[in-house]
C-alpha cells in the first residue's frame, strides 16, 4: 500500500502554514532598525514635513494654529507641515516608526518630554538640538535660567512651556471658612493642613463629604504628594548616582506618614475618592495639587472661582514638581528635513508671545516674560507664584528611565507598591522596602540619566 | 481491483471548477495569512527573544522568557489569579442572568419586544463608554448604585472602585451590565428551537413551570449553555478594558488583569516577554476551554 497523499484541504493548510512561517522565519536582522543615518542633500520642493502634538485642549489647537501660519508665511518655499494630535499612544506610533523604518515626525511638540523621551534618546532616535538651531541663528541666551535640560552638555528637548505644581483652593470654600488668601496662605505643612480642616466637611456619621485637601485614596495622587513631601525634605527616589535609591530613610517615611496622616489623623482626605478631577469640578474638594495645566485646560473653560498659591513647605524644604513641556527634532534620513524642523522650532519660540498669551503654559524665555502682552494674559495672574520655582531652584523634574517608568506622576510600579501603605495592607516600611527592591532591580538594568537643569 | 505495489492513485488535475473554487478563496486566505497567520506565527517567535525598538540587536533567548514570567514574575502571578477571579465571577452570573433574562422574554409578555431591546442595548456600546459611566455608578459617596442602595435602606457605602476587596465585584458589575445581553441573545435562540410539544407534554403529565425548566428545557439547552460559557470564559480571560479606563488596574495592582500587564510591558517595549504573556494567556484559555469537554457532555438530549 503506498503512503496517503494530503487531501487539497490538508494541503492548503499546510500551505497557509508553511508560508507564514516562512514569512517569519526570513526575517533576519533585528526586528526594529534604527533610523537610517542621515544624507547629505537639501530638501526637495514641495515636502510635505508632519508635526506631532501631544497636548490637550486649547494647547493643542493653539499650536496648530501657529503651524498654520507659519505654513502660511513659508509657503513660497513649496515645504508644508502637517500637524496631527497623537495623543497617549505616542510610545506605540514611535515603536511602529521603528519597527517600519520610517514614519518617525519630523518636530515633536508635546508635554513633558523629559519624563518619558529618555529611552528615544538614549536610542538615538531624537537629535540634539544644537548643531540644528545653532546655525540657524537661534538665541539659547533669551532662555530663562532653569528652563534648559541638558544631557552630557546637549540640549535634545527645547522647553516652550516650563510647568511647576500649584495649589489649588476653591475660594467660595475659601469664603465659607473665613479664610482669607489675601492675608495668609497655606504656606507650610502646618497651615496647609489648619486650612484643609476648617475646610472638609463631614456627615453626621463622621464622613467626609467635601475633602479639605483633596487626594485619591490609592494611585497617582498620594504617590505625587509623597514624592513632593519626599523632595522637600532633601530625598528623591533615585540618589544623585542615578543607581542607588535615596527614599527608603527617614524622609520616605515621614513622607510617607504625611499621606497617612492626611487620611487618618487630620481626616481631611476621603479615601474613597476614585477621580481626583471630577471631585475639583463638583465642587466636592477645596484644595488640591496639580500642574499649571489645569489652569488653561479645565479650570478657565470651567468658569470656577479659584485661586492658587506656591508648594507648601515642609521642615523648611518647598519642592514643586516641574514639567517641560517641550519640542524635539527625530532622526531622518534626509538632513533637509532636519534642517526644516529646526527652521519651524525657531519660529515657534519667536512666536512663543503669541501662544502664552492665551492659555496656561509659563514662558521660558525672558522676551516674552518682559512683554506687555504675556504679563497682562487672564492666566498670568495666576501663575506668579510658580515662576520663582525656576529661579529659586525648587523645582524638580521626573526624568524618564529607559527600562520602566519611575515617575511620581504616573507609574505603575511606584502605585503598586505605596499603594498597598494607603491601603493598610503594609506598614510604611514593609511598602518603601518592597518598593526599594523593586526600584533598585530597574537600576540594576540601567542607571537613571542624569540631565544638568541650566 | 487490487492495485500493483508501488502504484498510487493517478494525480488528478484541477477542473475547472476547481480554479474557480480556489480563485475565490484565494483574497480571504491571503488576508488571513498577512493579517492573522503572520503576526501568529510572528509572535511566538518573538516570544523567544528579547526584542525592543529600542534595542540594535535582537537576541534569541530560549524559553528565558517564559522561565521569567512563570516562576519570578510576581505581577504576572497576581493578575492571572485577577483574571481568574474575575472569571470565576462573571461566567457563571452572566450565563444564569443571561437564561433568566431569555426565558423572561421568551414568555412574551407586555412589553417583551422592548425588554428584548432593553437588555441587549449596552452591549453594542464601546469599553470606554462602557468603563467611564460605570466609574461614576460606582462612586462610593454618589455613585448611583450606592445612593440607590441607600434608598432602599441597604448598604450604600460599598467602595466598588477604591477597596482592593471590592474592585473585582465592581468591574464584574459593569462586565455583567455589558455583556449579559448577548448571553440572553444566545438562549433566546435556543429556547426558540425547543419544540412546544415537549412543555406541553411535560406539563399534561403535570409538571410545573420550575419542572419543566429544570428537565426539559435546561437539558435541551445544554449546547447553547456551553456555548455561552466558553465564548464568555474566552472574554472574561482577555479582560482589559474595564480595569483600564476604572481603575487604572489598582488599587494596589488589585484589578491588573494579564492583558492589562501584557499592555504594561508593550508600553515598556518590552515586545519579546510581552508576546511571551499573550502565548502564555493563550494556552490557559485552552486549557479552560478545553476542560469544558471534560466536565459537560455538549451533546444534545
Amino acid at each position: 500500500m503506498g503512503a496517503t497523499k494530503p487531501t487539497r484541504r490538508q494541503a492548503l493548510a499546510l500551505l497557509s502554514i508553511g508560508a507564514a512561517g516562512s514569512l517569519a522565519a526570513l526575517q533576519s536582522g533585528p526586528a526594529w532598525a534604527a533610523p537610517q543615518a542621515a544624507a547629505p542633500g537639501r530638501l526637495a520642493a514641495a515636502t510635505t514635513l508632519q508635526a506631532w502634538i501631544n497636548r490637550g485642549a486649547p494647547q493643542s489647537d493653539i499650536i496648530a494654529q501657529l503651524i498654520d501660519r507659519y505654513n502660511g508665511e513659508v509657503q513660497s518655499s513649496g515645504v508644508q507641515w502637517q500637524s496631527q494630535n497623537v495623543g497617549d499612544d505616542i510610545d506605540a506610533k514611535l515603536a511602529a516608526a521603528a519597527a517600519a523604518g520610517s514614519g518617525f515626525p519630523d518636530a515633536y511638540i508635546g508635554d513633558d518630554s523629559l519624563a518619558w523621551a529618555t529611552r528615544y534618546i538614549q536610542s538615538g532616535w531624537v537629535l540634539p538640538l544644537n548643531p540644528i538651531l545653532e546655525p540657524l541663528g537661534f538665541d539659547w541666551s533669551d532662555f530663562a535660567p532653569g528652563t534648559r535640560w541638558q544631557l552630557n552638555g546637549r540640549d535634545y528637548m527645547l522647553n516652550y512651556g516650563p510647568s511647576g505644581f500649584l495649589q489649588y483652593l476653591n475660594l467660595d470654600h475659601l469664603d465659607e471658612a473665613g479664610l482669607d488668601l489675601s492675608q495668609s496662605q497655606p504656606d507650610s505643612m502646618e497651615t496647609l493642613v489648619d486650612w484643609a480642616q476648617k475646610l472638609t466637611k463631614r456627615d453626621d456619621g463622621g464622613t467626609i463629604t467635601r475633602s479639605g485637601f483633596l487626594m485619591t485614596g490609592t494611585g497617582l495622587q498620594p504617590t505625587v504628594v509623597w514624592g513632593t513631601v519626599l523632595q522637600s525634605l532633601g530625598a528623591s527616589l533615585v540618589g544623585a548616582d542615578g543607581k542607588s535609591t535615596n527614599f527608603n530613610n527617614d524622609a520616605g517615611r515621614q513622607a510617607a506618614q504625611f499621606v497617612l496622616d492626611l487620611f487618618n489623623t487630620y481626616k481631611v482626605s476621603d479615601p474613597n475618592v476614585s477621580n481626583r478631577y471630577q471631585e475639583w469640578l463638583t465642587g466636592n474638594a477645596s484644595i488640591f495639587w496639580s500642574g499649571d495645566w489645569v489652569i488653561g485646560s479645565s479650570l478657565l473653560q470651567q468658569g470656577l472661582r479659584f485661586d492658587v498659591w506656591k508648594m507648601p513647605t515642609f521642615n523648611g524644604g518647598r519642592a514643586s514638581q516641574a514639567s517641560l513641556e517641550s519640542m524635539m527634532i527625530f532622526k531622518q534620513s534626509d538632513q533637509g528635513r532636519i534642517t526644516e524642523a529646526g527652521k519651524l522650532l525657531k519660529w515657534f519660540v519667536a512666536h512663543l508671545g503669541d501662544f502664552d498669551a492665551t492659555i496656561g503654559d509659563i514662558a521660558p524665555t525672558m522676551s516674552v516674560l518682559n512683554s506687555a502682552q504675556y504679563q497682562g494674559r487672564v492666566a498670568n495672574k495666576y501663575l506668579w507664584p510658580v515662576q520663582d520655582a525656576y529661579s529659586n531652584h525648587y523645582t524638580f523634574a521626573q526624568v524618564s528611565h529607559p527600562e520602566q517608568d519611575l515617575n511620581y506622576y504616573g507609574s505603575p510600579l511606584l502605585q503598586r507598591n505605596l499603594d498597598t501603605i494607603w491601603l493598610g495592607q503594609a506598614t510604611i516600611q514593609q511598602g518603601l522596602d518592597a518598593l526599594d527592591r523593586d526600584v533598585q532591580a530597574v537600576l540594576a538594568k540601567a542607571p537613571l540619566p542624569s540631565f544638568t537643569l541650566v | 481491483m487490487a492495485v500493483a505495489r508501488g502504484q498510487g492513485r493517478a494525480p488528478r488535475l484541477l477542473t475547472r471548477q476547481d480554479r474557480i473554487a480556489y480563485s475565490f478563496l484565494l483574497p480571504f486566505v491571503l488576508l488571513f495569512v498577512g493579517v492573522t497567520l503572520y503576526p501568529f506565527v510572528d509572535g511566538f517567535i518573538l516570544s523567544f527573544t528579547d526584542a525592543s525598538p529600542l534595542a540594535p540587536e535582537t537576541h534569541w533567548v530560549g524559553l528565558d522568557n517564559y522561565a521569567s514570567l512563570l516562576l519570578h514574575d510576581v505581577l504576572f502571578r497576581s493578575s492571572l489569579l485577577t483574571t481568574l477571579l474575575y472569571a470565576a465571577l462573571l461566567v457563571p452570573a452572566q450565563a444564569i442572568l443571561g437564561l433568566l433574562l431569555a426565558v423572561y422574554v421568551n414568555r412574551k409578555l407586555l412589553g417583551h419586544q422592548l425588554s428584548r431591546l432593553a437588555f441587549f442595548a449596552p452591549f453594542v456600546l464601546s469599553v470606554s463608554v462602557v468603563g467611564i459611566v460605570w466609574g461614576w455608578i460606582l462612586e462610593t459617596r454618589y455613585g448611583l448604585l450606592n445612593v440607590t442602595l441607600a434608598a432602599l435602606h441597604l448598604p450604600g457605602n460599598t467602595p466598588w472602585l477604591t477597596n482592593v476587596n471590592w474592585v473585582i465585584a465592581g468591574i464584574v458589575l459593569s462586565s455583567l451590565w455589558w455583556h449579559v445581553g448577548f448571553s440572553m441573545v444566545l438562549f433566546l435562540a435556543g429556547l426558540q428551537e425547543i419544540p412546544s410539544e415537549l412543555r406541553e407534554v411535560a406539563e399534561i403529565d403535570g409538571a410545573g413551570a420550575w419542572q419543566v425548566l429544570w428537565y426539559v428545557t435546561l437539558p435541551l439547552l445544554r449546547p447553547v449553555t456551553v456555548l455561552v460559557v466558553v465564548l464568555s470564559l474566552i472574554d472574561a480571560m482577555k479582560v482589559f478594558g474595564q480595569p483600564w479606563f476604572m481603575t487604572n488596574g489598582g488599587p494596589a495592582g488589585a484589578s491588573t488583569t494579564v492583558v492589562y500587564d501584557l499592555y504594561l510591558n508593550f508600553q515598556s517595549l518590552h515586545m519579546g516577554y510581552a508576546s511571551a504573556i499573550g502565548f502564555c494567556l493563550l494556552v490557559i484559555i485552552l486549557a479552560l476551554t478545553g476542560l469544558r469537554s471534560l466536565v459537560v457532555r455538549e451533546e444534545a438530549v
